[in-house]
């Protein structure tokens, strides 16, 4: 197919006027709401269904809610799941001995959260996940612990705690 | 032999048989509890409500017997009882049944180790209601009470099928196991300050069609949809149950007896089990090594078996200066791997297969403790009686050679230093075993053998039934069958060999003729029967 250039009329030649068109969609977005965020002196907070890492929520009884059922082991299509049962004194018989979660395989498919049978697991707002070496990717029982009391929103509030970039 | 005809299809029952075995006979489904084949027939369950035509109420099929009725008097001229296990009624029952079991069961499941296994799961699926119409709080009963040393108790979860307490009065014989208290509050229970301790005690947990048994050892180990079942044999004694052996991620998880009529029936002992717990914390990462003052030092391969062939061949040992000591946890394989190292090493077949015994009792246990003396005999390796023959057979020898066994870790207390101080006055000690033994320590030589659950092999048991052991979970790094040990040896010293279970299975095969048409990967789960062996005259 041949391509003709188009014949441009004297207006157009002059040129200056289509820089002019061009500033002014510029100046019309500076006045315009920020879609954009100063990462990382400003940082998105999620709103409360989104899906960043898994954490591990604590009871009312300050013990893991977890049961190591392993369900979630069973269901994590990456396999990114290992737990360690053992017998604990509690009412709930047992408990995760050991709790790992390979953040390098996991793929945020929330399936170890919907299986879960006491709401022990859930996907929250933690989305900073990369780091330097894959070994500080294996997070332990620990760590998902203290990500699950960080995390904002857990007591059935659907805003976040402070207000986003947008 | 009676006709009856089950949702259509015609079946003959034998004299005395039930329903239920009839139905189960010819792959009809009837679901039950109570129900095993081994123990008396109870009817407590009523899960397997099936419903017989003539009869005013719907009729348990696993006591219903099949009378055989005059030719007058047969249904359609043919049948003498017509009965509907698919009907709606028997249904109906079924599903009723199983709300009854669930009115009062725990939603204990994601932690309840017999999820997975469970019946009441599994007909839950199958035959239960979708909802429970029981809206009133659930009856609180004892959990985790501890029954024996290997069993825990959770009473809620039990549907009281009274399997375990039949099992301990008919089969064990030893009556531990009761129901105590009345209607809704019956449990099972010890009489007033006794225990589930006999040494069958953890086949209570598998009868159990629940989580109400469970094995103390195995609880929360691991769900048993990660396990991988393997068909193995135990070694424990020289009945050689057919077990399962369910490991996960290379770990030996749980032992369980599989169905073996000529072997163990259903039944294995809970010495048998409890290998997984004696198996953890051995010292099994060793690689071949000599070992100085008791400690092993890992060397090379290759170095190594060069470096024992040399040895052998350096010091021109006869055989009558040499003292092999053979074990009867030896396959056939590896037995005849030795007896071709042997004749190759000294020019003759030398060595002695020990002989351990110990109690035994008239159901399973058998008193010699090793799984493979039968074998031992049939490849017309001696088996020497006692257990004071170790030191008979050390003294004034060159050289000493001990297979899988553990002379002085196993000798009574008082022997062992005399043991300790023969083995440390020969010259040459190499020890083959597999984990690091309190003999091993006094050897010169350490060569790491592969465990009985980490090689494939076969075995003799005392009746003669040949059964294969599988390769359950892979052997740490270095470490190797004694056939494939052999093959290295004959391959250092220049000779051919055959290598892998496979081809030395062509070998045992030679000096088992009756194996003739036997092939390694085509021996059932049930194993051969070998014929009785001649006694030789003279």
């Amino acid at each position: 197919m041949i391509c003709r250039r188009p014949v441009l009329t004297i207006w157009e030649k002059l040129y200056l006027p289509s820089i002019a068109q061009g500033l002014m969609v510029t100046v019309r977005h500076l006045f315009r709401k920020r879609v954009t965020v100063q990462y990382p002196e400003e940082r998105w907070i999620p709103p409360s269904y989104f899906r960043g890492a898994p954490i591990l929520l604590t009871g009312l009884d300050g013990q893991e809610k977890c049961t190591s059922c392993k369900l979630c082991q069973f269901i994590c299509p990456p396999k990114a799941i290992t737990i360690k049962g053992a017998e604990t004194e509690d009412h709930k018989e047992k408990y995760p001995e050991e709790f790992f979660i390979d953040m390098g395989l996991c793929i945020f498919c929330g399936y170890c959260q919907e299986v879960c049978p006491v709401e022990a697991i859930w996907l929250k707002h933690q989305y900073e996940l990369a780091d330097y070496d894959r070994t500080a990717l294996i997070f332990d029982k620990k760590k998902l612990l203290e990500m699950g009391r960080m995390a904002p929103y857990l007591k059935g509030r659907e805003k976040p705690v402070q207000g986003g970039g947008e | 032999m009676a006709l009856i005809l089950v949702d259509g299809k015609e079946i003959a029952v034998k004299q005395g048989e039930t329903v239920l075995q009839a139905c189960m006979r010819e792959g009809i489904e009837i679901p039950y509890f109570c129900y095993h084949p081994s123990l008396s027939i109870v009817g407590q369950c009523r899960m397997c409500l099936v419903k017989v035509e003539g009869a005013p109420k719907l009729l348990t099929a696993c006591t219903t017997t099949v009378p055989e009725l005059p030719r007058e008097k047969k249904l359609d001229g043919r049948y003498d009882m017509k009965v509907s296990v698919a009907c709606d009624e028997a249904r109906e029952a079924q599903r009723g049944i199983m709300e009854f079991l669930l009115a009062n069961h725990p939603l204990d499941c994601p932690v309840c180790d017999q999820a997975g296994e469970c019946r009441l799961q599994e007909y839950s699926y199958d035959y239960g209601a979708p909802r429970s119409e029981f809206v009133f709080e659930k009856l609180h009963a004892p959990k985790r009470v501890v029954l024996g040393p290997h069993i825990i108790y959770d009473a809620e979860r039990c549907i009281k099928c009274t399997r375990c307490v039949r099992f301990c009065q008919e089969i064990t014989k030893t009556s531990e196991l009761s129901l105590v208290e009345r209607g809704a509050d019956t449990i099972v229970g010890t009489f007033e300050g006794g225990s589930l301790d006999n040494p069958y005690s953890v086949c209570t947990a598998d009868l159990c069609p629940v989580g109400a048994l469970t094995y103390r050892e195995f609880r929360f180990r691991e769900r048993v949809w990660f396990l991988q079942a393997h068909n193995s044999v135990c070694p424990e004694c020289s009945r050689n149950c057919s077990v399962r052996v369910d490991s996960y991620k290379g770990e030996v998880l749980r032992i369980v007896p599989r169905y073996n009529p000529s072997v163990n029936g259903y039944y294995m002992c809970d010495h048998g089990r409890l290998i997984t717990e004696r198996m953890r914390g051995l010292e099994t990462r060793e690689l071949p090594s000599l070992i100085r003052d008791g400690k092993p030092s890992p060397m090379n391969e290759k170095d190594f078996y060069a470096r024992l062939v040399a040895l052998f061949s350096e010091k021109k040992y006869r055989p009558g200066d040499v003292a092999v000591i053979l074990s009867g946890r030896m396959s056939l394989e590896e037995m005849a791997a030795y007896k071709r190292l042997s004749k190759e090493l000294f020019g003759a077949v030398i060595g002695d297969v020990l002989l351990r015994s110990g109690e035994s009792d008239d159901l399973l246990v058998r008193d010699e403790k090793r799984p493979n003396l039968e074998g031992a005999r049939k490849l017309g390796l001696p088996v020497s009686g006692k257990d004071e023959a170790v030191s008979s057979l050390i003294g004034g020898k060159k050289a000493l050679l001990i297979i899988r066994e553990d002379p002085v870790g196993e000798a009574p207390q008082e022997e062992r230093e005399r043991l300790d101080t023969a083995i440390g006055s020969v010259e040459t000690v190499v020890v083959m075993d597999d984990h690091l033994t309190a003999t091993a320590a006094r050897a010169h030589y350490f060569v790491p053998l592969a465990g009985w659950f980490e090689m494939e092999g076969t075995t003799v048991n005392f009746k003669g039934q040949l059964q294969k052991t599988t390769r359950c979970v892979a052997p740490p790094e270095g470490r190797k069958p004694f056939h494939d040990v052999t093959a290295e040896f004959l391959k250092a010293a220049g000779k051919e060999a055959p290598s892998g279970f496979r081809e030395w299975f062509e070998e045992v095969k030679k000096e088992i003729p009756v194996l003739g048409l036997v092939k390694a990967g085509e021996i059932p789960l049930k194993g051969i029967p070998l014929p009785e062996r001649k006694e030789k005259h003279g």
